[in-house]
């Protein structure tokens, strides 16, 4: 256990220690503002993007065009956003089956609509379909919620919202498959019904959630328990944060804790950014597994971010998961490499692209993937 | 520096390992190995049952494994669960799972052996 926290000191250092001064954080959350609600309806990011955010979407990409819900030419009444993403990817995977594959990822629109201190949040889109069933089990609204926020219009302050939604935890990142979401805690489809209560300020934010397991559909996380989340700027290029999370199923409990950092280099136009998770996991003990199991697992991911220009973007994250320490040649780790192109303020080209090992070449085979993205903004 | 002081976090993680004796049960199998690699949410989970199956809890995994008749106890050679796990993949044999994701081959060996235990817990 000392080593572990000894390890998580150690990367946690390595990020804040990396020399470097800066005006500013070079890329979404901190280069064009200090908090995810100065670009996004959502105190947590991700989704519908407010009036600066689609001024930052414009500025960064490379032919610009009008950033507004199909190009400004579907007028909405001030108190309404529209909006939505389209995703879909193609290319070769080998995990160790070697296949060609061509798959939608997202199909959502968005509406968001304000009534003084409150917004109505509402996603509506794909989901894949159930075994089985018809095209109605492929259609979900995947968050829906309702906002209150202390300062009506304003990126800072207190909100809370009720309703679905992922609870607020960790390095928040679009990639689903990077460890530190999928084994982090916040894997692929995991919104669920909750409580959320956040102070966002420009030089510290706060989120607290409380969840349970989703009554409707079924559920990807399927657990009650709450999450908290909380991260200090220190200066313009240094952020640090903490994080737990405890949540409960029908067979065992997770408890996860964990620090992240955030560094800007500016001579580089770099990010740094990393994230260490410590879980217990709790197996029920019962007649036929009267052990139970208490492994305890380690999720880690750093992650540079190079800004090349304006609208070329490097990602290269180094993931670490243990699901139990204990055992050899069970860690997997992995390289990604993501080069996205902002075409325009709507469109994204991506690629994706991962190599992974278990216990650096000892613990099974090699896999990774080779991945081109579409994604387009509504 | 920072690629360096990782690559000295993973190894200070490594170190003091034994090899694997967890529990070979339906219930720790579930939890450590078929929840995170296959029950995640475009696959075998309760929300997209690739294939008709679950394997995200212990109850669904529990509830599908026999219905489909995923495994023959003491057989892990006959059983459909441990066979693509471990198949070449490719033409005229089983497809190889994961599909996007390889599994540690300790995490095989686990499920390997619980089935040779008579898949207690199914």
């Amino acid at each position: 256990m000392k080593r572990i926290v000894l390890a998580t000191l150690v990367v946690i250092a390595a990020v804040v220690a990396f020399p470097g001064r800066a005006r500013a954080y070079p890329q979404f959350q901190l280069a064009y503002d200090q908090t995810c609600s100065g670009c996004h309806v959502s105190p947590a990011g991700g989704g519908l993007l407010t009036e600066n955010g689609l001024a930052v979407a414009e500025t960064i990409s490379h032919l610009g065009t009008a950033p507004e819900f199909f190009y400004g030419k579907v007028p909405t009444p001030d108190w309404l956003q529209l909006g939505g993403d389209l995703r879909a990817s193609t290319g070769f995977m080998a995990t160790p089956e070697k296949v060609l594959a061509t798959f939608p990822m997202q199909a959502d629109v968005y509406a968001a609509a304000r009534f003084g201190s409150f917004t109505l949040v509402a996603t509506g889109g794909y989901k894949p379909d159930e075994f089985g069933k018809g095209f109605e089990s492929r259609l979900w609204s995947r968050e829906h919620y309702v906002m209150w926020q202390q300062n009506e219009g304003e990126p800072t302050g207190v909100f809370v919202r009720a309703g679905r939604f992922m609870p607020v935890f960790g390095l928040r990142l679009a990639e689903h498959p990077a460890y530190i979401r999928r084994f982090g805690g916040t894997p692929l489809y995991s919104e669920t019904y909750g409580l959320s209560v956040a102070y966002v300020d420009p030089k510290y934010e706060v989120h607290v959630s409380g969840f349970v397991e989703d009554p409707w559909f079924e559920p990807v996380e399927p657990r009650d328990g709450g999450a908290a989340y909380a991260e200090l700027r220190i200066d313009e290029q240094t952020a640090i944060g903490g994080e737990l999370l405890y949540g409960k199923s029908d067979f065992d409990q997770r408890i996860r804790y964990g620090v992240i950092a955030k560094r800007y280099v500016p001579q580089a136009n770099l990010l740094l950014q990393a994230e260490v998770q410590l879980v217990n996991q709790l197996i029920d003990e019962t007649p036929t597994n009267p052990d139970g199991g208490a492994p305890l697992q380690v999720v880690g991911y750093l992650l540079g971010t190079w800004m090349i220009n304006d609208f070329v973007m490097l990602d290269v994250g180094l993931g670490h998961f243990d699901a139990n320490v204990r055992i050899r040649d069970i860690d997997r780790n992995g390289v990604d490499v993501n080069l996205r192109y902002f075409m325009t303020s709507h469109l994204e080209l991506a690629l994706n692209a991962r190599v992974e090992t278990f216990g650096f070449g000892d613990g099974g085979p090699t896999g990774g993937y080779s991945l081109l993205q579409v994604h387009y903004r509504l | 520096m920072v690629r360096l002081a990782f690559a000295a976090a993973l190894a200070l993680t490594a170190c003091g390992q034994i090899e694997d004796d967890r529990p070979a049960t339906l219930e720790y199998v579930t939890a450590a190995v078929l929840a995170p690699y296959c029950g995640n949410a475009q696959c075998h989970s309760s929300l997209t049952r690739a294939e008709g199956y679950a394997l995200d809890t212990v109850e669904q995994a529990r509830e599908s494994i026999n219905f489909f008749g995923l495994v023959s106890p003491g057989e892990p050679e006959s059983s459909l669960l441990y066979l693509v796990l471990i198949s070449p993949g490719g033409d005229n044999n089983l497809p190889r799972m994961p599909y996007d994701q390889p599994m540690p081959d300790a995490d095989v060996e686990l499920i390997r052996r619980w089935i040779a235990q008579g898949a207690p817990g199914l």
